[in-house]
């Protein structure tokens, strides 16, 4: 069992403890979840702390896990610098 | 969910909820706000976050003006951080048509005392040190426009909403708006909702509320796409604009750039696409103004909706027609920084008051009548 200060997401500092609040509150949609928090908008993308938001909100609400989706992922896949995107070649369809 | 209401909102976005926030400062507690999504899942928490007055219309100046004097104070009364920034607005031309085009707005607006400024080259530097701009012939700024962070701004208002009574009902679907002896009949996906006056504050999705109501609204959604930075030091203290090719950039205050660019139509109006075109023909233009930024990374992108009207003008009306039905969409990119503003104008007509703007300009039926004037400083 995780205390409630540790952190749930890395990237932006955010605990145990305010998800569970933010719940409580009435919050229980993981994309509201998600921008309340900011947990799963940092460097990651929510890589790491995603799923284990998941299973706070399933411990909160009773609802399965299965049940519970995760936020829609954005793209890239994963961070790309500017200069690589803009060294690309026009394509001529 | 309630099965009456004096007023029903039609969307939780920023719209629907600064009206509700300024029905409830004239004592008007009975509300509900309806969503299909959850809260604020349209265009409200998917935008830059920018906030400027200038603008080329006087009653988008005087709008703007009011709100920003509004977001200054608005942490306070909703107990909420939202970061309001006030680094100014620096609109780039380069070439000389786009610095007379500037000069020609500059003047307007300062006759309605924004006091913004016309710099040269070598000013917009001082501004912004990093920017290498061969191109950039001058600009325009004004340090009273600046960046709040939209979401804990929606979410402070939710909450106070929630504190005065306010019921707030997300993935609630409307399917259908009869009339009744009292008001309006909702048919909702959560039962129905009887209320006296009803307004649509949908975004993207007015236009198909509006039908419910036997209207036609001639806004349409078109899809914008934005992106996210991974965190980098502050450099950036303005938001910067380019005339050409609507080119924006902000830093917020977590040291994300927040940017987007008037994309060319070769990658189609298909809203549920996101494509690589759009992140190559935002990185060059930005790698081009910051060479040194080459190195920093995207670290996310999406898309959103700009309700456009077809002078890039909001209509804010009662709905000709219906009686106690009200109208407030077609932002066209600027519903957010109007807001606080439109929230008043809009609570006024709901309980008969005389709003303190005017409101001719944002009448619907000025586009049949054809007493338009086209807001030209659109971005993005």
């Amino acid at each position: 069992m995780v205390t409630e200060k540790a952190f749930a997401c890395l990237c932006e500092d955010v605990t145990v403890n305010e998800l569970r609040e933010v719940i409580r509150q009435g919050y229980s949609d993981i994309e509201e979840i998600k921008r309340i928090t900011g947990i799963g908008t940092g460097p990651c993308q929510g890589k790491q702390c995603l799923h284990f938001l998941r299973r706070i909100i399933s411990e909160e609400t009773g609802k399965r896990m299965d049940e519970i989706p995760i936020t829609t992922s954005r793209p890239p896949l994963d961070a790309v610098p500017f200069g690589a995107w803009a060294a690309r070649e026009e394509e001529h369809p | 969910m309630k099965n009456r209401s004096e007023v029903v909102i039609i969307g939780s976005g920023i719209t629907g909820l600064s009206i509700a926030y300024s029905l409830v400062n004239r004592g008007c507690r009975d509300i509900t706000i309806l969503d299909k999504g959850h809260l604020a899942s349209g265009a409200s928490t998917r935008n830059g976050g920018g906030v400027r007055a200038q603008f080329a219309t006087e009653e988008n100046i005087i709008l703007s003006k009011w709100s920003i004097q509004r977001f200054r104070r608005l942490s306070l009364e909703l107990n909420t951080n939202f970061w309001f920034r006030q680094g100014g607005y620096l609109f780039l031309a380069e070439s000389d048509q786009e610095l007379s085009m500037l000069k020609k707005a500059v003047e307007f607006q300062n006759r309605h005392g924004l006091g913004t400024k016309i710099v040269d080259c070598g000013q917009a530097k001082d501004i912004v040190p990093q920017m290498v701009c061969p191109s950039v012939v001058g600009g325009a700024f004004r340090k009273g426009d600046g960046i709040l962070f939209p979401f804990p701004l929606l979410f402070g208002y939710a909450e106070h909403l929630r504190r005065n009574s306010v019921a707030i009902e997300t993935h609630c679907t409307v399917d259908g708006i009869a009339e009744s002896s009292t008001g309006f009949s909702i048919r909702t996906s959560h039962g129905i909702i009887e209320a006296n006056k009803v307004v649509d504050a949908a975004g993207g999705w007015s236009s198909t509320v509006a039908k419910m109501l036997g209207v036609d609204v001639p806004t349409r959604p078109v899809r914008h796409q934005i992106m996210a930075s991974e965190p980098l030091s502050p450099f950036l203290d303005p938001m910067i604009v380019t005339l050409k090719d609507g080119f924006y950039m902000s830093q917020g205050p977590r040291g994300e750039l927040v940017a987007g660019i008037t994309e060319s139509n070769a990658h189609g109006e298909d809203p549920g696409r996101s494509g690589h075109f759009f992140c190559e023909q935002l990185s060059k233009r930005l790698v081009d103004l910051f060479p040194r930024l080459s190195a920093a990374r995207m670290m996310r992108q999406w898309a959103g909706f700009y309700d456009m009207s077809p002078d890039a003008n909001p209509i804010l009306d009662s709905i000709p027609g219906v009686e106690n039905a009200f109208i407030a969409c077609g932002f066209s990119g600027h519903g957010f920084m109007i807001s606080p503003a439109v929230g008043e104008l809009m609570a006024c007509l709901i309980l008969g008051e005389r709003p303190p703007f005017p409101t001719d300009p944002y009448r619907m039926d000025r586009f049949r009548l054809g007493h338009t004037s086209l807001e030209t400083l659109v971005i993005g």
